[in-house]
């Protein structure tokens, strides 16, 4: 146990690291880019919000002055990782907000879109594909092999456009677009607006993901010797395969849904901006478009830091789950 | 084997695009959003362009894309895996931990990120991807390096005095290959959903067709059900063609899998 403990404490420890890397690529994209860094800090675009040339200028030099512009390099970074330690990220001056304020604000609708498409998916994919590794090799997992993979092979911005003209345009069993009618919003009228692209990301991305992952999974620890052992020793088969090959199983599934966060929001902007949805990822694409790096650049790091953290707590949960993690290193 | 076939078919309409197709994939007529009939085979679109001209071409970058993307990963990936693996200790720790660290970056806000500041240009968007996709090549090469490194035979090799690059080089790596392709086939699958999704949002390439960028204009006019539906069937059909390559080749690698229970 001591082995495995230090194991937890040694990755906590590697995060710090990586968290650096991170805002320092960060740092290093603002000064690759051609042009003037105040001006990328500013973002490049023509609206009206900042006025004239003598408004901008004052901009410019209050940007220069607050990042250090005209510090050396290294300055400049210690000023950066300071700035973004101490949370701030950087302010849009095309939306006239801080990004974190900007952030906090939008992050909820995504949120309702992302969540209950990994628990539906989560349940739908592991019932499935546990089941038909169960069932391996079989016509039923075969079958469940090929709708996963094309599951995975589909495009999620495709597959909503399929489901809105099916389902929408002809059918009219749901609505098109946006997260609630303005004259409606009640709780239902939210939850029906919320159908379609739940089953879009649900269907295109999570589910597909965690049925070849747990069939494959199960596939895999059946074969294992201590399964083998267990059935020569008279175990029944069902009793083996609740009590071992599940559990064994359903590991690298915690791991996927760690790491996860980072795919999820991309899967997100698609879903986002086919339907309209008032989300952070299609912030993100409007900030794309409108070249707006503050806010790029912050939720960038924002969701980099978010897959660097959940990913390390996913290592930790499985050092915590499968005492022979941190084992292994010695006897190699 | 399927997956093959798919993908070859698919190339192979790249290629011949000038022969095959009807019509200028450029050339707009009067017949603006006519669903698809004899004259054309897959409709038109909002500017009267035969689709199916469109979509032969649009498969060009896609297929590039998912190529080159794909290839790069692989021998980056491979390279990078295979120093740590075989020479291991203080190198290895540093590597892993280099490959951690470019598998945390989520790849399509990079891309996103770079196509803002850089401009949309194919090659950055195709050099990022393959940038986020090399370290789990690597990680499989690592790996496989590090099984097959105590095999007896590179012990030969060593006892006879071959240096450690061509042990490397010539045995090592040939035999730990199949695991790698077939994860670089599947990130083909990934990088060919990529191009589509950046030109679905109009961060692609705006030189070249392709069927994300059909699919964009589709989005608009989605009434006209056959410019949604069949660029996207293409991609599709490309990307679900080189995930069963890829499935194809692990599950010909892994004995245990046709066993049964």
């Amino acid at each position: 146990m001591n082995l495995n403990r230090r194991y937890i404490v040694m990755r906590f420890l590697q995060m710090i690291p990586l968290i650096f890397s991170v805002i320092i690529l960060n740092f290093m994209l603002i000064h690759a880019t051609p042009g003037d860094p105040a001006r990328i800090i500013f973002g490049e675009f023509m609206s009206g919000g900042a006025g004239s040339g003598e408004d901008e200028a004052r901009i410019l030099a209050a940007i220069r002055e607050q990042w250090g512009l005209n510090e050396p390099l290294h300055v400049q970074l210690w000023i950066y990782i300071t700035q973004m330690l101490s949370g701030n990220l950087g302010y849009s001056y095309r939306i006239h907000q801080p990004v974190t304020t900007i952030i906090a604000q939008r992050i909820m609708p995504t949120l309702i879109l992302i969540i209950p498409s990994i628990l539906l998916g989560m349940i739908l994919g592991l019932l499935l594909g546990v089941y038909s590794g169960k069932k391996h090799p079989s016509a039923f997992s075969s079958i469940v092999e090929f709708i996963s993979m094309i599951g995975y092979s589909i495009p999620t911005f495709w597959l909503a456009l399929v489901f809105i003209l099916v389902f929408s345009v002809n059918l009219n069993w749901f609505p098109m677009m946006g997260m609630q009618n303005p004259l409606d919003g009640s709780m239902l009228d939210r939850l029906w607006h919320l159908c379609l692209p739940v089953a879009t990301l649900t269907f295109g991305w999570t589910m597909p993901s965690f049925m070849r992952l747990s069939k494959a999974s199960v596939i895999e620890v059946s074969r294992e010797d201590y399964v083998k052992c267990a059935q020569a020793e008279g175990l029944k088969n069902r009793v083996i395969f609740y009590k071992y090959v599940l559990r064994n199983s359903l590991l690298p599934v915690v791991t996927l849904t760690g790491i996860w966060i980072g795919v999820m929001f991309t899967g997100a902007i698609m879903v986002e901006t086919v339907f309209s949805w008032p989300g952070l990822g299609r912030t993100m694409f409007d900030a794309a478009i409108a070249r707006d790096y503050p806010l790029l650049m912050g939720v960038f790091l924002i969701i980099s830091v978010c897959v660097v953290i959940t990913s390390f707590a996913t290592d930790i949960v499985i050092a915590i789950l499968d005492p022979r993690i941190g084992y292994e290193k010695r006897y190699d | 084997m399927v997956g093959l076939a798919i993908v070859i078919g698919l190339a192979l309409m790249s290629i011949l695009a000038p022969f095959i197709a009807p019509y200028d994939p450029y050339e707009q007529s009067e017949d603006i959003f006519r669903p698809p009939d004899a004259k054309y085979l897959l409709g038109t679109d909002n500017l009267g362009r035969d689709l199916l001209s469109r979509i032969i071409y649009g498969g060009r970058i896609s297929l590039v894309f998912g190529l080159v993307v794909g290839f790069l990963s692989l021998v980056f990936g491979m390279f990078m895996g295979a120093v740590p693996g075989y020479y291991g200790g203080l190198i290895d720790d540093a590597f892993s931990r280099l490959f951690e660290l470019f598998l945390m970056i989520p790849r399509f806000f990079l891309i996103l990120l770079v196509v803002a500041l850089f401009g949309n240009n194919i090659f950055y968007t195709m050099i990022i991807a393959a940038l986020t996709m090399w370290p789990s090549n690597a990680k499989i090469t690592r790996t496989q390096v590090l099984t097959l490194k105590k095999r007896q035979y590179v012990d030969a090799a060593r006892v006879v005095g071959v240096s450690n690059l061509r042990i490397l080089f010539q045995h090592i790596l040939p035999n730990g290959l199949y695991p790698v392709i077939a994860n670089s086939t599947m990130q083909m699958a990934s990088a060919v959903i990529l191009e589509s999704g950046l030109s679905f949002l109009g961060l692609g390439d705006p030189n070249f067709i392709s069927w994300g960028q059909i699919l964009q204009g589709a989005t608009r006019n989605i009434t006209f059900w056959w410019t949604a539906v069949f660029p996207g069937i293409t991609i599709l059909m490309l990307a679900l063609g080189f995930n069963m390559i890829g499935n194809g080749i692990n599950y010909a690698l892994n004995p245990r899998m046709r066993e049964r229970m």
